[in-house]
């Protein structure tokens, strides 16, 4: 067992040393990560190939386009503002109703025109991209699917596919809780859900790093699940990474109500958690 | 498969080829390899507490450690804020004054030294032969003082009596120490008691029998003196001792009648001064503590600078080069042991998967330790984290933009400081005082790194990484103080090339992260 975790090879699982130097690094040149860096680039891409993706509204890329904000924001309402090149959700604003003054955000408080200039000029001066100057934009808020309100109906539920050269490897269904303010994320308090990479039906599920059966706000069980339109989610995640120089691609999907399932970005480091969810080590399918 | 194998060979011939030319120097050039191995040595402190009710000029004196046959004060300062320092004399008896003119309350003062000491054990066996010939410095040591009554017919008496059957000066020596000894007991006293009242009385402390020993010696025509000091032996201590040296050809041999050394003396006892002297004098009619406390500590060995320098293959060589330039050996230590430190934090995030501000900051902040102390140094840390992130919550909602924002984290970091060193002042800490020994540079990035980490992260998050930070903080701070690494890096700077491979093998190390074995934990709970 000792000379396995030395060499990283403990019951299959994949150790951050070995994502990066086996799967992340080899024949990786630095321009390839651009399009896992950069929204904008890479919701270009999934257009071009056809894989839907939230509609682009609008792109600020200089400060004198976010003076008059009033008239751009005309009529707009259920948006969300992403910084081209943030990670971690981090400087992302959910935005509902219009009012006079601005807009109310998912907990029904006001955000005024003047607090959204000031988080456009954040993002822009590179607050949210480790302090290289960035790119803002505008996208339609997605409608969730009714199977993921079903469970738990706050924040956006996604779907992690890891794609190892071309094929779908693993999967996860992250939902949020009320612990983890609307974000999905497993680190913040999202739940992770197993899936089976063939079928789509939900297995185990993790929630604050202990396994649960039902959603603890919903009271809903989570295993067992089947995720409607799930070959076509597959299809999308292979005909993308045909295009992406890169081996080794984290996919994140959403379920949009009418269109079904939406490509949100690709990520060319994707976290090992979902190894936890799936009580399965990524080893054991990156062959 | 094709990287596989030439990372192998780089990091193989790089740590090879520093191994072959240090083999080449201790073969050929014939360095020694004991001469990096560092001496133990202490670090001694003296604290002082004066008071005064009423405003006057007060004047502390007393007694600095002396360089001598046995110990090196290697660095010395003396600390306070209201009184005056200073340093006086040459190599014995260095006088230490403290002054200030027309003052009232407590105040603290510190004199620290780092101090490189050693045993010694001098050659004296009944083979030695005395020759009487002494310089006239040394004449004076044959006198007799109010202490010391070389003229007392009592001390000649017994004296005699003890010396007659005995006919080398070593077996003489010997009767008197043997004498005083056993036979004079010892008691506690806190005053300073005559040579003659000691033989009257059957009893002293170390004053009165270091004093008898004295007078006996003078007696028998060979020149003697007190020495005045402390014995490291316990920490804080107030206790300071007594022992006395005999002139014995041509140089002054040390015996403790106290503790039974005969021409010998241990590590512990650091030498303040010589002769029948009082080791404070103060202005009276003043509150007045003091005490003495030490740690044990490391340092280089004497002549090690000058085997670097000689060394033909060293980079160092030139050295006197730089003393041109005044530059100082520890600008070259620092440069040194930052790689080292450097491999150490990457193995600790690598290996054992701690998450830190920053590849760099942790050992950056090591670094510093040295000049402002561990604690003080960590205090500046912890505070720069806790004024970011609630100063960061306040300047947050007044919706200002990032560069600003900087610099207001800036000042109010740098206000704290001030703050502290005003607060050790007033508090007489002067460990606190040291807060401004804290280099801005330094400062500035734990200020971005700490605002990066609290605005992309949980407070728990926030916190495992600041407990993280510390502890290789620490580790490295050991490291880079290391007294033996910081000789081995300067008598053999290829070692660096080594480091270099070294990174190699930790970069391409694909195993778990330590903190990932519990990560996956449950993975094992089937």
């Amino acid at each position: 067992m000792f000379l396995n975790i030395l060499t990283g090879n403990h019951k299959n699982i994949l150790g951050i040393n070995k994502r990066n130097l086996h799967f992340v690094y080899p024949g990786m040149k630095r321009s390839f990560f651009k399009i896992a860096d950069e929204k904008l680039l890479a919701k270009e891409l999934f257009q071009r190939l056809g894989v839907p993706t939230p509609l682009t509204m609008k792109v600020f890329e200089r400060f004198g386009e976010i003076r008059n904000i009033e008239n751009v924001f005309h009529g707009m309402e259920n948006i969300v503002i992403k910084p081209n090149c943030g990670s971690g959700g981090f400087g992302i604003m959910v935005l509902g109703k219009q009012s006079e003054n601005g807009f109310f955000d998912v907990k029904g408080n006001l955000v005024t025109f003047k607090m959204l200039k000031k988080h456009l000029a954040d993002v822009l001066l590179g607050v949210y991209s480790h302090g290289m100057s960035d790119k803002v934009f505008i996208e339609e808020r997605i409608i969730a699917h009714d199977f993921l309100r079903n469970i738990y109906d706050q924040g956006l539920a996604d779907i992690r596919i890891i794609v190892y050269k071309n094929k779908p490897v693993m999967g996860m269904l992250r939902i949020p809780t009320s612990f983890s303010g609307g974000k999905a994320n497993l680190h913040q308090g999202g739940i992770g859900i197993g899936l089976d990479i063939e079928t789509g039906i939900t297995t185990t599920a993790l929630f604050k790093g202990s396994a649960i059966t039902k959603h603890p706000d919903s009271g809903i069980t989570l295993s067992g699940l089947q995720i409607p339109d799930f070959p076509q989610l597959l299809n999308y995640s292979e005909s993308i990474s045909r295009e992406v120089p890169l081996k080794y691609i984290g996919f994140d999907f959403t379920i949009d109500q009418k269109i079904g399932p939406m490509l949100i970005e690709i990520n060319a480091r994707p976290g090992l958690a979902i190894q936890i969810a799936n009580q399965k080590g990524l080893l054991e399918v990156l062959k | 498969m094709k990287y596989f194998k030439s990372w192998k060979i780089t990091a193989g011939v790089l740590i090879i080829i520093p191994l072959l030319i240090i083999f080449v120097k201790i073969l050929y050039f014939e360095f020694d390899f004991k001469n990096i191995i560092p001496d133990k040595g202490y670090a001694l402190t003296l604290d002082i507490v004066a008071s005064s009710d009423k405003p006057r000029n007060i004047k502390i004196t007393t007694f600095a450690p002396m360089n001598n046959f046995k110990q090196t004060v290697l660095q010395e300062e003396g600390i306070s804020d209201v009184y005056s320092f200073k340093l006086n004399g040459d190599n014995t008896n260095r006088a230490v004054t403290w002054s200030a003119n027309r003052i009232s309350g407590e105040y603290k003062m510190q004199y620290n030294a780092r101090i490189k000491a050693s045993a010694v054990r001098f050659q004296f066996s009944p083979e030695t032969k005395l020759t009487r010939d002494y310089p006239e410095s040394v004449q004076a040591y044959l006198g007799a003082s109010d202490m010391i009554q070389t003229n007392s017919e009592t001390i000649r008496r017994k004296m005699e009596e003890l010396t007659t059957d005995k006919f080398t000066i070593y077996d003489k020596i010997k009767a008197i120490h043997d004498f005083i000894m056993n036979d004079i007991t010892y008691v506690n006293f806190s005053g300073g008691l005559d040579a003659e009242s000691a033989l009257l009385l059957q009893e002293a402390s170390c004053n009165g029998k270091s004093r008898l020993y004295v007078a006996m010696v003078r007696e028998l025509g060979i020149p003697a003196r007190l020495v005045g000091g402390v014995v490291l032996n316990s920490s804080p201590k107030k206790t300071t001792h007594q022992w006395l040296e005999i002139y014995i050809n041509n140089q002054w041999v040390p015996f403790c009648p106290t503790n039974n050394h005969f021409a010998e003396l241990p590590k512990n006892y650091i030498t303040l001064y010589y002769d029948d002297k009082v080791l404070f004098n103060r202005t009276s009619g003043i509150g007045f503590d003091y005490s003495f406390r030490y740690e044990n500590v490391t340092v280089p060995k004497d002549d090690v600078g000058q085997d670097y320098n000689n060394l033909p293959l060293n980079i160092f060589s030139f050295m006197e080069n730089f003393d041109k330039f005044n530059m100082s050996i520890d600008v070259f230590i620092y440069l040194l042991m930052l790689p080292l430190a450097a491999l150490v934090s990457v193995i600790l995030k690598n290996i054992m998967g701690l998450e830190t501000f920053g590849t760099f900051l942790p050992i950056l902040i090591a670094s510093v330790l040295d000049s402002t102390g561990v604690v003080t140094g960590l205090l500046v840390f912890t505070s720069v984290i806790i004024i970011v992130y609630f100063v960061n919550v306040f300047i947050t909602r007044l919706e200002i933009l990032y560069q600003p924002k900087m610099a207001i984290l800036l000042s109010s970091v740098i206000l704290t400081m001030l703050m502290i060193f005003s607060f050790g002042i007033k508090m007489q800490n002067y460990h606190l005082v040291y807060v401004v020994y804290f280099p801005v540079a330094i400062l500035a990035i734990t200020i971005n790194r700490v605002l990066v980490m609290i605005e992309e992260s949980s407070l728990l998050q926030l916190t495992k990484v600041y407990v993280n930070t510390v502890i290789v903080v620490l580790v490295s701070y050991y490291f880079i103080n290391s007294t033996f690494l910081q000789l081995l890096m300067l008598s053999f700077p290829e070692l660096i090339l080594m480091i270099i491979g070294l990174n190699i093998l930790v970069g391409r190390w694909a195993g778990f992260r330590l903190t990932e074995f519990f990560r996956f934990s449950m993975f094992y709970k089937d």
